[in-house]
């Protein structure tokens, strides 16, 4: 594999995961901060259907 | 594919028998499993900070790159085995279990994405990260940084979800 091809398989591969680590953290913070509203809530909280 | 077979072995084997009933052993497999994620951990670190020009900067990265391989692999093989050992006591409980796996799939990854990426990026990477003397053809400064970025977000979320699993 060339410099130069090597090159843009690793721009694109960490691309995507860097991407998709922000997304799948993303969802897990949502949901974690969703647990902790159900925790202290009185009625079940909207976030709880999305999960 | 349904290869919740793989655990009801598992959980069925003489290893998940004597690793439920040997609780002062299995503590101390626990430690190792910790160590060598510390120690696998640490090596990558190591070299991703150095290739973002964060730490050792005066240290040649080829060098490091070198001497960190061998214990990369030791810490593997670490992690793997104590990990083995430690799933087969509740082998069912991880098969179903979501942050289980997540933490393989982050496994899988880091290493597929370390033995072929990231070593190979590292081993061209330019004189200005790597201070490794003049290269014919080295791989752009901006995307050994990006590797480096992207291999310690990988471990973050390996060593993340196998602490999650211990709270779920």
């Amino acid at each position: 594999m060339t410099t130069n091809t090597l090159g843009k398989v690793a721009a694109v591969c960490s691309i995507v995961i860097i991407i998709g680590w922000a997304i799948y953290w993303g969802v897990q913070v949502q949901d974690t901060l969703c647990l902790l509203e159900t925790a202290t809530a009185e009625e079940v909280p909207e976030c709880l259907e999305n999960m | 594919m349904d290869i919740v077979f793989i655990f009801e072995w598992l959980d069925a084997s003489w290893l998940s028998e004597f690793a439920r009933t040997s609780a002062a052993l299995f503590s101390m497999v626990q430690a190792v499993h910790i160590l060598s994620m510390i120690m696998l951990c640490g090596m990558l670190i190591l070299g991703d900070l150095r290739m973002l020009n964060v730490i050792l900067t005066g240290v040649p990265s080829a060098i490091i790159i070198q001497n960190t391989k061998k214990w990369i692999y030791i810490a593997l093989a670490g992690i793997i085995l104590s990990g083995i050992y430690e799933a087969s006591a509740i082998a069912m409980k991880l098969a179903t279990n979501s942050f289980f796996w997540a933490k393989m799939a982050g496994l899988a990854m880091g290493i597929i994405f370390m033995l072929s990426v990231r070593s190979a990026v590292y081993s061209r990477a330019p004189e200005v990260i790597g201070a490794n003397g003049p290269q014919s053809e080295a791989v752009e400064a901006w995307v050994v940084k990006l590797v480096a970025v992207a291999n310690l977000l990988i471990w973050f979320s390996v060593a993340a979800n196998g602490r999650w699993i211990g709270f779920s």
